[in-house]
């Protein structure tokens, strides 16, 4: 008789299954558990080691103890120099050496070139300081959710914004960094360093106490490598960073401690470059095969106050995976008070916005929208902070007209004063409240507004369409029965090119069309895919064109953007727009090392952008960020946010 | 049946062949071509102009992009084939294949504008010494590495200087012809590459500052040529020295294959130029992210959808069958981008849904490296443990792929179970009085099973493939999130990668549906 697949034997069969899936499930908990264990034994090995390090400093220090305490006195010494400076009127702390070591306050020169001024910067501080606040309290978590995965975070390797903010904010640590607040150049890694009034060589000093994570001292033998056999390796895939940093024509160390930089030429961002760029351990980094680090997602180690919890090159963080780094509880400087970072990336803008309300993160980019609709809702606002600013960060976004030929003909805004009137067209106090929320400003230039190059003197040009009209006339574009202007037969007519899927973009094409209608102007809309973009700029094949820039420091040069002589041979000058008397005043500018005279100069540059308008500019956008109100003492900086300072406060009794 | 299996195998080949060629040429003649993502990663710096274009000319140089694009497509896939012909290639302990060194092209117009009379370096080709690093003592070994990497260095500097060298030659050339007028300011150079043709029959002025500076150029251009090309020579050397074992399957002792001839050796899927690293890693940090996702998924609308199919055929006209019928095709029609958002907007905000709400976005939760794997009852009270944590992030995404997919499935069942109610074999069933269970599962359901067959050929790829949507609000990093980027980035190797594998997995599951008919139908046999 045939046996029959019965009610037994199916519950035979699914207790055998039930049966291998719990066993399964438990070897998986046992290997887990081994492997938290195994991490466990090898934090508690590093402990060991540091402790050791420590045993082995101090017993060196009882040899040599007497250098190691002068030295260690004569740091701090100078910190309260630095910080009486401050509290006085002198605050520069600038001294020339002529020959002598030390200079009347009592400050080391020995290491300087003779004859040259030496800045003694002040040491970059909390603008506010939390430990000041009562209910102060140290440790929590941040949670910090992107937008968009980062596939890296190695420095040198990493290519989006996110990388920088993670290796460069928190776990690296430059020579100097800009004051949050004041944006002049304050020292981290490095207490004083000398420029050349040339602006041909740099040389800068190491803080004595700076430490790696890993307790070694940061030395200038570390700067160079980070240089020369890091960035500048060319089976290193840094090109991104190699074609800032190349300006830096040599590295030589000149002490332990003392480092000179060499430029090719005296360009003001020199200063900016050699003492702005992370250093991170050659003791470290120097152990990998040039292929290991091109193909490193997370080794990441620095002198900053957070740090990689594992560094096993074996078992790197990977993408998709949260982030998190620990505070560095060996850091030289200040420990800030949150102590432990985690970051994690929510592509979708409802995901992002739902995670931060259910309080699964503490800090979230938001969009104009979502700030107008949050601002409004009590509840939102009870628990959370949302924040908009504009800073050296913020970008801009304009139109950029084609001054020159497109294909060998020329377009109609070759004529400045047909960019003037296409200013004038439009109503950019409209565009910023009705498409954007009313969030940003209206942007007078490409300088961030926040910032010292701006001129603080120039106005927006005004809504006027008779002004339009006018100027239009007077460039010889002159209306006609049919209701179109002519110019030699032609009729005014152009494209206007936008990237694929920005609706923001659509909306302002919208108005632009419906403007040039009114005062007889035809504008196409031509939309095209963001990948073709560079090849469109590149060919100068368009007569408008709209994107956005945005900046990293307080002041740029505007060489590459503006400079008649990028216009050739596919430069960054994509506009094709020349002026001399712009060419005059970048190039001098660029030589100038003296900031106010440099800043004047720029000032000057600003008006010619005013009256020549190569772009329009549209508007300044602000940063948009929404955070929780569990952290405490966040401020708005010229310079973005300074996480350091935030805090988790203490429960009040 | 197996040579018929062994013909559809090898039918497979010059199937997969024909996809990646498709592929390969849509992403080169796709608007900004292959790499274009490599062009916007613009840097700021002092002389911008030449120094992007410099820039450029290095990475095209380091992925192979000048090259004609059928030249790319061979040597991709000579890359990718498991047999491969003549020396076998190195490999580095971290798996990089270590390839000879490229040869050098000669600068444009030498020996016409510039160093007349002159001849170009001769370039060796790279010979192999006879013996492999296995029979030498462990430091010598280690020289020979260290060796070589210092040549690898030195070659790569002077390649690199070599190539912005004549970058800079073109640019002095491109000058030149637009102050002779011999072309327009978009002809001379085209997709950065120098259109000859533009000088043809042309004499150098050498006499205009500008002709001066091509001369010029040139002779530094040959200088860096002659310099990278002796460079070229120490690394072929210290290459041939054998540093790194060869690049072969070996069985045992024993290499597969005659070297120098044809062999077994590891494929090799490249390398993501927007991410810069190997293709095979990504996929493997990606596949199993999707796999689980679909792995529950697929199951639940099968479990779900095939029964009440069932049960629509059996009790036809029934408000069962209406119901059902209504509600998966109510479901169907609801569109996943909407669905998901509103998920996400109700079902995962604490405002609605309190302590229960569902996680908007992730595989874990931030606490879940520190939880054991199996869910716990400690002082805590009661922790769900990583296995639930993620069966919990999962929730949401899973719905999401599965409520559109009942209504297909469940409809073609009750329409092939109908189909074979009405047959007469059933009609004689019933007659002869076989019980009514009996007809339904032994007779009529094996019966429809083929078109379910088909389903599942169609289905099985999707799940390696990934849903791009799921993934995207969901922020699960996955083979759909993947490709999308590899896609917006023209991502050479990753979009082939990713080609060749959707490719081999949906021939392979056409024959798998095939095998399958056989044993669900005997009256298909394949002999």
């Amino acid at each position: 008789m045939q046996s029959k697949f019965g009610l037994k034997d199916f519950i035979l069969y699914v207790l055998v299954f039930i049966l291998t899936i719990v066993v399964v499930l438990a070897m998986q908990q046992n290997d887990r558990n081994f492997k938290k264990l195994d991490e466990l034994s090898n934090q508690n090995e590093r402990a060991l080691q540091t402790f050791g390090q420590i045993r082995d400093e101090i017993s060196r220090l009882g040899e040599s103890q007497a250098e190691a305490l002068s030295e260690a006195l004569r740091a701090e010494v100078q910190l309260l120099k630095g910080q009486i400076d401050r509290l006085g009127e002198s605050s520069s702390g600038i001294s020339v050496s002529q020959g002598e070591t030390i200079d009347e306050e009592g400050r080391d020169l020995s290491w300087a070139r003779p004859g040259y001024p030496v800045v003694f910067p002040r040491t970059y501080e909390y603008v506010n300081d939390p430990a000041e606040r009562p209910d102060y309290s140290s440790g929590g978590e941040f949670i910090e959710t992107f937008e968009a995965q980062f596939p890296k975070i190695t420095p040198y390797f990493y290519s989006d914004v996110y990388g920088r903010r993670i290796v460069e904010e928190s776990v690296c640590e430059q020579l100097a960094r800009f004051d949050p607040q004041t944006l002049e150049l304050v020292g981290l890694l490095a207490d004083a360093w000398q420029i050349d009034p040339e602006g041909l060589w740099l040389r800068a000093r190491i803080n004595p106490r700076a430490r790696f994570s890993d307790g070694v001292p940061v030395t200038a033998e570390d700067v160079r490598w980070t240089l020369e056999d890091l960035v500048f390796n060319p089976q290193h895939e840094t090109e991104r960073f190699r074609s800032t940093l190349n300006v830096i024509d040599d590295v030589e160390v000149i002490s332990e401690r003392v480092v000179e930089f060499r430029f090719t030429t005296g360009n003001f961002t020199n200063v900016t470059q050699a003492l702005g760029f992370a250093i991170v351990p050659k003791h470290f980094y120097e152990q990998f095969q040039p292929s290991q680090l091109n193909q490193a997602t997370g080794l990441l180690m620095g002198s900053g106050p957070y740090r990689l919890q594992s560094l096993n090159p074996e078992n790197q963080w990977t993408q998709g995976n949260d982030l998190v780094l620990v505070r560095n509880e060996n850091y030289w400087g200040r420990k800030p008070a949150i102590t432990q970072l985690r970051f994690n990336a929510i592509t979708d803008p409802v995901a992002r916005l739902t995670t931060f309300e259910n309080g699964d993160a503490h800090m979230v980019r938001g969009t104009s929208e979502q700030y107008r609709n949050k601002t409004n809702d009590p509840d939102f606002m009870a628990n959370n902070r949302a924040e908009q600013w504009i800073n050296m960060r913020s970008g801009f976004g304009f139109i950029a007209w084609n001054c020159a030929d497109r294909n060998g003909e020329p377009t109609p805004f070759v004529d400045a004063r047909v960019r003037r009137a296409m200013t004038h067209l439009l109503d950019r106090e409209r565009i910023l409240r009705d498409f954007a929320n009313g969030l940003g400003q209206v942007a007078t230039g490409p300088f961030p507004p926040s910032g010292p190059m701006n001129n603080p003197d120039i106005t927006p040009r005004p809504y006027d369409l008779e002004a339009a009209r006018r100027l239009l006339d007077e460039a010889g574009w002159v209306m006609r029965d049919d209701g179109y202007r002519y110019k030699d037969g032609k009729r005014f007519e152009f494209e206007y090119t936008i990237s694929q899927g920005s609706t923001y973009s659509e909306k302002v094409a919208g108005y632009l069309t419906a403007q040039c209608a009114q005062v007889g102007i035809i504008c196409n809309t031509r939309k095209i895919d963001w990948a073709i973009f560079a090849e469109t700029l590149d060919n100068r094949d368009f007569d408008a064109i709209t994107m956005a820039w945005s900046q990293s420091s307080p002041e740029s040069d505007p060489y590459q953007l503006w400079h008649s002589s990028s216009i050739a041979n596919r430069g960054d000058n994509f506009a094709q727009w020349s002026s001399p008397r712009a060419d005059e005043l970048i190039v001098r500018g660029r030589q100038t090392l003296d900031d106010t005279e440099r800043m004047a100069i720029w000032h000057e540059l600003h008006e010619v952008f005013y009256e020549e308008q190569p772009y329009t500019f549209l508007l300044n956008t602000p940063w948009i960020r929404f955070i929780s109100r569990d952290v405490e003492n966040v401020h708005t900086y010229p310079i973005g946010l300074d996480r350091n300072e935030m805090y988790f406060p203490a429960p009040m009794n | 049946m197996t040579t018929y299996i062994l013909r559809r195998l090898l039918f497979m080949i010059p199937t997969l062949l024909g996809i990646t060629f498709l592929v390969f040429m849509l992403v080169a003649n796709a608007p900004g071509g292959i790499g274009a993502s490599l062009a916007l990663g613009g840097g700021e710096g002092a002389d911008a102009g030449q120094n992007r274009a410099i820039q450029q000319a290095y990475l095209e140089d380091r992925y192979g992009l000048n090259d004609p694009v059928l030249v790319q497509y061979v040597r991709w896939l000579s890359r990718v084939s498991p047999l491969k012909f003549g020396t076998p290639m190195q490999r580095d302990p971290v798996g990089e294949v270590i390839e000879p060194p490229k040869s050098l092209d000669p600068p444009p117009f030498f020996g016409r504008y510039y160093a007349q009379g002159g001849t170009l370096p001769e370039q060796v080709r790279p010979k192999r010494a006879p013996e492999g690093p296995g029979a030498v003592t462990p430091e010598e070994a280690q020289s020979r590495v260290d060796a070589f990497r210092r040549a690898q260095n030195d070659y790569t500097n002077t390649r690199g200087a070599y190539i912005g060298s004549v970058e800079r030659l073109k640019i002095a050339l491109e000058n030149y012809a637009l102050a002779n007028d011999l072309a327009g300011p978009n002809d001379v150079i085209v997709d950065s590459k120098l259109n000859e043709s533009v000088f043809r029959g042309h004499e150098l002025d050498t006499q205009s500052e500008l002709g001066q500076r091509v001369v010029a150029t040139g002779e530094a251009a040959v200088e860096a040529l002659n310099n990278a090309v002796a460079s070229r020579e120490r690394l072929a050397e210290a290459y041939a020295q054998r540093p790194f074992p060869d690049s072969i399957y070996r069985l045992g002792p024993v290499p597969m294959g005659i070297p120098g001839f044809v062999y077994l050796a590891p494929p090799d899927l490249g390398r993501s130029f927007s991410k810069s690293r190997p293709v095979s890693t990504l996929i493997a940090e990606a596949l199993p992210v999707t796999l689980l996702l679909n792995c529950i998924a697929f199951p639940i609308i099968y479990i779900v959808a095939v029964p009440s199919g069932l049960l629509a055929a059996t009790n036809r006209g029934s408000w069962f069958d209406t119901a059902s019928g209504a509600l998966y095709v109510a479901l169907w029609s609801i569109p996943v981008v909407w669905a998901g958002v509103l998920a996400v907007g109700y079902l995962a905000s604490k405002d609605v849904m309190g302590e229960f709400a569902f996680p908007a976005a992730g595989l874990n939760s931030s606490e879940a490296p520190d939880m054991t794997y199996l869910p716990s009852w400690g002082d805590d009270g009661f922790e769900r443990g990583v296995l639930f944590d993620t069966l919990w992030h999962l929730c949401l995404p899973v719905a999401c792929l599965v409520y559109t997919g009942f209504a297909i499935l469940s409809k073609q069942t009750r329409a092939a179970m109908l189909d074979n109610f009405n047959a007469d074999y059933v009609r004689t069933a019933k007659a002869k009085g076989v019980a009514q269970g009996d007809i339904v599962f032994r007779h009529v359901f094996r019966n429809s099973l083929l078109p379910l067959i088909t389903m599942f050929a169609s289905i099985f790829p999707a799940m390696l493939a990934g849903s791009v949507v799921v993934e995207r609000i969901f922020s699960i990093p996955g083979m759909g999130s993947l490709v999308l980027g590899a896609i917006y980035e023209r991502d050479r190797d990753l979009l082939l990668a990713n080609a060749l594998m959707i490719g081999a997995v949906n021939l392979l599951a056409l024959l798998l549906a095939d095998i399958l008919y056989a044993f669900a139908d005997p009256r298909i046999t394949f002999d």
